[in-house]
């Protein structure tokens, strides 16, 4: 089939290209998205911000916040790679549209829940 | 008839990425030609001195972003030597299949771009929907379109379980009758064959005497490939390296044809030959390496030779120097533009594939001789 | 007299020639993208990207003729339809008088050479090699084209009338190749050559200046083909008018996506080796009789 048959014959065939974003894109499994943390797992190793090649991660442990910049990110997946918990606390979803105007909204603040308070010591009777 | 300047400029339409040639032409006869480049220049290789290993890695991979997987694999390599680590089986089988899929999908854009230069719009179309299916394979496996990100000391990141082996068997069937109908439009269309044959002509004396690499060097006759001495599974796998003796445009786009060919029959052996076992071992995310040692590493990237030169400093390296295959292509292509007419220079200049944004490196000239500066040289200028 | 004027102003004539021709060529557009598997542009793009290129600003660069680059586009836009106006198309009145096919063939010729002349007005390199190839081009096909006008007007009386000419292959070889020269498709689309010469003649050319350069083009469009359907296929009522236009249409864009571009010195050789040879025998049988219907 050469080119000038092929020509005619995608003429009267449908176009392989979807009409994005009226129709919903065709996503792999396993695709790296954006990162989220869930805080019942985290156990403040600090590991996802000492390993993060582009240095987007902060964390705060005294005021319990965990912070990332989605417009340093490059979605490498290093930081669920290396979290030691099980579910791991970071992990990467498959949202890939998250384009915005503003560029602080780019940056995620996580408010953790506060230290754990030491129990009082019984009272001297 | 007098003479002029004509700039086939930083900024062009029939150009993709930014390179300045200077053409002086006579009519339609190119008569002098002045080759300018670093629009691109990001200063990658002094950032690197600044990164531990792995993160370097990860910077590594931007250099280009066509050519991503081979940076990654040469700069692993390169750790992997220097801190005696020995890959796993498995993690060698998946790289060759990553990096014969980048083959595969490289090779499709420069050959639809070669197209598009000759005023053909609708085999670079067909062309880009065909390189649709390795993008698919690619983001299956390692979860990205590019910059994947799999290459660790130590093996591979992620894996290639059963059913994706099934997935990505179906859908290299579907790919292999094109390349089927893709020669026979090289080998048969007049206008096509009017417009690259004779064009762009390096003979093979010119191409070994002026260290040309890549698809370049083995369309004028002469066998060199990298993967032929058996680095990583590629020893155990049947590879041909694919020549032709045509020595212009038309034979260095039927190498790169002929090479996807043999990538497809590449991937299905090692798809059915990989063995089981771990994807990688356990390195520490903090590498310590000795100081002073140094090590080369070599791979055959979609255009050549790539060359990445490594010396460690302890957690950081001291130095990184990357020599990449266009930037050794750069001095064939003046010799292919003398006595060229101005219709023949883009499809010349794009079927040497240029990747501009990886060849940008600086090299300081003084007195008409040329010197690499160290470190401390460039923090006295 | 009304229909005179609605002939000269409203269609065939200028807002006519500018509106379907603008159609023509989003159809154009339309038919490549699917041809190459892809969607493509709504049919009424072209419109936008006019209403585009208008507004934006006026520049002439320093070595560039502005007084010439200001008049060039206007010519060749009215040259465009004043030739229309010698073409009788559906019965609406025409300016028809024995030897108008001369006429006809002048006005197409000037809006084409006004073409090369902004490029040369323009001072830049682009500019001077796009038009240089242009004038070498409009040599090539000229010449076959004006044989086979020559070849329908003996058979016509020198007089656009409709005509249908399928008997006479070699005649509407000759006249679609010229067509095809004129309006720069491929293969032979090189003075406008993307990839080596930016734009060609119309490399400097931005704002309302560019804007009736692509007015200019559409009508060309519009006349070359509504022209080739009256004087080749005979054109009847408006259906089967614009029936035949729009597969003439089609057989230019099923051309246009097989072939990639040749080199300006190639598409002369085969003009004057192929082309010629194939126009001049159609001229020699109708003056010798041999074989005329």
């Amino acid at each position: 089939m050469g080119v000038k048959t092929e020509v005619i014959h995608r003429l009267f065939s449908r176009p392989v290209t979807t009409k994005y974003p009226a129709v919903k894109a065709d996503l792999q499994e396993g695709l790296r998205g954006k990162v989220i943390w869930h805080k019942k797992d985290c156990i403040w190793c600090k590991m996802c911000e000492i390993n993060c090649p582009a240095n987007a991660i902060k964390i705060d442990k005294e005021k319990r916040i965990w912070s990332i910049d989605s417009g340093k990110c490059i979605f490498c997946g290093r930081c669920e790679e290396v979290c030691p918990t099980t579910p791991k606390s970071v992990i990467l979803t498959k949202k890939v549209e998250t384009g915005t105007l503003d560029r602080e909204k780019l940056k995620d603040v996580y408010q953790g829940d506060p230290l754990p308070k030491k129990q009082p010591v019984a009272e001297k009777k | 008839m007098s003479n002029f300047c004509l700039p086939f400029g930083p900024q062009h339409p029939g150009l993709v990425e930014p390179i300045h040639v200077k053409l002086e032409v006579e009519g339609e006869k190119v008569i002098g030609y002045d080759i300018k480049f670093g629009y691109s220049h990001r200063g990658i290789e002094k950032s690197l001195e600044k990164r531990q290993w792995i993160k370097g890695i990860f910077l590594a991979e931007r250099v280009c972003g066509i050519c991503s997987h081979c940076h990654t694999l040469a700069i692993t390599q390169g750790i992997e030597t220097l801190a005696n680590i020995q890959p796993t089986g498995r993690s060698e089988y998946i790289r060759v299949v990553m990096a014969e899929l980048e083959r595969l999908h490289s090779h499709l854009l420069t050959l639809g771009v070669c197209f598009h230069e000759i005023g053909f719009g609708t085999i670079f179309q067909y062309m880009f929907r065909d390189r649709e299916i390795p993008m698919e394979l690619l983001e299956l496996i390692s979860g990205n379109r590019v910059n994947y990100g799999m290459n660790i000391p130590g093996g591979v990141r992620r894996d290639i379980e059963n059913h994706k082996v099934k997935i990505i068997m179906q859908k290299l069937d579907k790919l292999e009758g094109r390349f089927d109908y893709y020669l026979k439009l090289l080998e048969k269309d007049i206008i096509v064959k009017k417009r690259t044959q004779n064009v762009g002509v390096l003979s093979k004396k010119d191409a070994i005497k002026l260290g040309a690499t890549g698809p370049v060097r083995r369309a004028s006759g002469i066998s060199t490939d990298f993967r032929k001495t058996g680095p990583g599974a590629y020893g155990d796998l049947s590879f041909y390296a694919v020549t032709e003796n045509g020595c212009d445009v038309h034979s260095r786009l039927l190498v790169r044809t002929k090479e996807c060919e043999a990538s497809i029959s590449l991937i299905r052996e090692a798809l059915r030959n990989m063995p089981e076992g771990d994807i990688n071992k356990k390195v520490p995310p903090i590498m310590n390496i000795e100081k002073g040692r140094e090590t080369i590493s070599r791979v055959e990237a979609q255009r050549g030779e790539l060359i990445y030169y490594l010396r460690s400093n302890g957690m950081m390296p001291y130095r990184i120097k990357i020599k990449t295959p266009t930037y050794a292509n750069y001095v064939p292509l003046g010799e292919m533009l003398k006595g060229s007419l101005i219709s023949d220079v883009p499809i010349t200049v794009a079927s040497l594939d240029p990747c501009v944004t990886c060849a940008d490196r600086m090299t300081v000239v003084k007195n008409g001789k040329e010197k690499i500066y160290t470190k401390e040289e460039l923090k006295r200028l | 007299m009304i229909w005179d004027i609605f002939s000269i102003i409203i269609f065939p004539g200028l807002f006519g020639a500018i509106i379907i021709g603008l159609l023509y060529e989003g159809l154009g557009r339309k038919i490549t993208a699917r041809m190459q598997h892809r969607r493509g542009p709504p049919i009424h793009q072209p419109f936008f990207d006019w209403i585009k290129t208008m507004t934006k600003e006026n520049i002439t660069p320093k070595a560039g003729n502005s007084f010439l680059m200001t008049l060039c586009p206007i010519v060749s836009l009215a040259a465009a339809v004043s030739a229309i106006l010698f073409v009788p198309i559906l019965g609406l009145p025409a300016i028809v008088f024995e030897g108008n096919i001369f006429v006809f063939l002048y006005f197409l010729l000037i809006s084409v050479v006004f073409v090369a002349v902004a490029g040369f007005a323009t001072g830049s390199p682009f500019g001077i090699i796009g038009s240089s190839r242009e004038i070498i081009q409009i040599i090539s096909y000229e010449l076959p084209f004006i044989i086979s006008l020559i070849t329908l007007g003996f058979l016509t009386g020198f007089q656009i009338t409709p005509f249908t000419a399928v008997y006479f292959p070699f005649t509407i070889f000759g006249f679609m190749l010229g067509i095809m020269g004129k309006l720069g498709l491929p293969p032979f689309h090189i003075p406008e050559a993307e990839q080596e010469i930016v734009a060609g003649p119309m490399t400097e050319f931005t704002g309302p200046r560019l804007g009736i350069f692509q007015l200019s083009h559409a009508a060309l469009l519009w006349v070359l083909v509504s022209s080739a359907t009256v004087m080749l296929f005979g054109g009847g009522t408006i259906i089967e008018f614009f029936i035949k236009s729009v597969i003439i249409l089609l057989v230019l864009m099923f051309i246009k996506n097989i072939f990639s571009r040749a080199k300006i010195n190639q598409a002369f050789k085969f003009y004057w080796l192929v082309v010629m040879p194939l126009v001049l025998i159609d001229l020699v049988r109708v003056l010798t009789g041999f074989m005329v219907g």
